[in-house]
């Protein structure tokens, strides 16, 4: 069974709040790093000149899987261990450019208990500071209630609606 | 009828409900210097991926890699294949390709990426072998402002070495006139 300082549980989070937010300074050096550890070959990604004279973009583009990493970062250390980053969904409405400080940031929406454990839903979003370029998204995450037992891990596939 | 009035859905698109693709699998077993690349590249420095010694007292026994890893890690260019960098391939693709997805919109339409929804089960650990499993779940039209807009809707579905499902992604292409 969990005991206080276990980590977040479910009781603590309330509809309407923000979550810890997160940034970085988006650079090319970081989108190139990317592009190599995750062998990512489309050109748009770190090609400047194929960017801007062949698309007509204004830069090299940020790759939708690094924010949705970013995401999830943001997420897993909300929740901490004991809780579990369940589902992520971002909608590539825009594109993020480097020379920007990208904001990674979530506010819970709705909270349900179901069975033994407590689902929280939040908005999500990757934005950049000017306020121009905003990737949107949704998600869930399994918190545990006070002194109730913890999420499993692995979290069951069939708990999933 | 014109052809802005004709339903986008065809019998041969709607079809290719349920089809499945290849499977991809990793060329690589994951390693922690994977790991270790991806978890710098995101700049996560979680204990969880790379403290042995924290990570055993976790849930999750032993060091594992983040939510979204096997995403990028099948997608590792095997080796013996051609390389994109030198042919001048134009667009991203795993090996063993997916022009089974090639939906036959009309020419006219320009495809984009609507979204992806991952649902993560399981962290992969190094050791495994991940292979992605795909199917069409789904296409639908709906009316935009400009005109008519295609969705596709693909699950992949990412396992390791035992079939234990680490994660799906659900992923979502739209054409739009």
């Amino acid at each position: 069974m969990l005991k206080k300082g276990d980590g977040l549980c479910y009781e603590e989070v309330q509809v309407g709040e923000e979550i810890p937010s997160q940034s970085v300074e988006l650079t090319v050096p970081i989108m190139v790093r990317w592009c190599g550890t995750a062998e990512i070959r489309r050109r748009v990604h770190y090609d400047y000149e194929y960017a801007v004279k062949t698309l007509k973009l204004p830069n090299i583009v940020g790759s939708g899987w690094w924010t949705q990493a970013r995401l999830f970062k943001l997420l897993h250390d909300w929740a901490g261990d004991t809780g579990w980053v369940l589902r992520i969904k971002h909608e590539m409405r825009s594109s993020l450019y480097p020379g920007n400080t990208v904001i990674f940031s979530g506010k819970v929406t709705a909270k349900s208990i179901k069975g033994d454990f407590g689902y929280v839903d939040l908005d999500v979003a990757a934005r950049q500071d000017d306020g121009k370029r905003l990737v949107p998204g949704t998600a869930t995450v399994v918190l545990p209630l006070r002194g109730g037992r913890q999420v499993p891990y692995p979290f069951p596939t069939n708990e999933v609606n | 009828m014109s052809e802005s009035a004709a339903p986008l859905i065809t019998d041969e698109i709607r079809a290719m409900i349920g089809k499945e693709g290849k499977s991809i699998t990793s060329c690589d077993d994951v390693s922690t210097g994977d790991i270790r690349r991806f978890v710098q590249a995101i700049m996560d420095e979680s204990r969880i991926y790379y403290d042995t010694t924290h990570a055993t007292k976790t849930k999750y026994g032993g060091i594992v890699c983040p939510g979204s890893f096997p995403i990028t890690f099948v997608r590792r260019r095997p080796p013996g294949s051609s390389d994109p960098l030198v042919e001048g391939e134009k667009e991203d693709a795993a090996p063993g390709e997916r022009d089974w997805l090639q939906v036959p919109w009309p020419p006219h339409m320009q495809q984009f990426h609507a979204y992806s929804e991952l649902y993560v089960y399981r962290f992969a650990r190094p050791g495994d072998r991940i292979t992605e499993r795909t199917q069409i779940t789904d296409i639908y039209e709906k009316k935009g402002r400009t005109g008519r807009l295609g969705f596709i809707v693909t699950d992949k579905t990412f396992i390791n070495q035992k079939g234990e499902v680490l994660c799906v992604e659900r992923y979502c292409d739209l054409v739009r006139e």
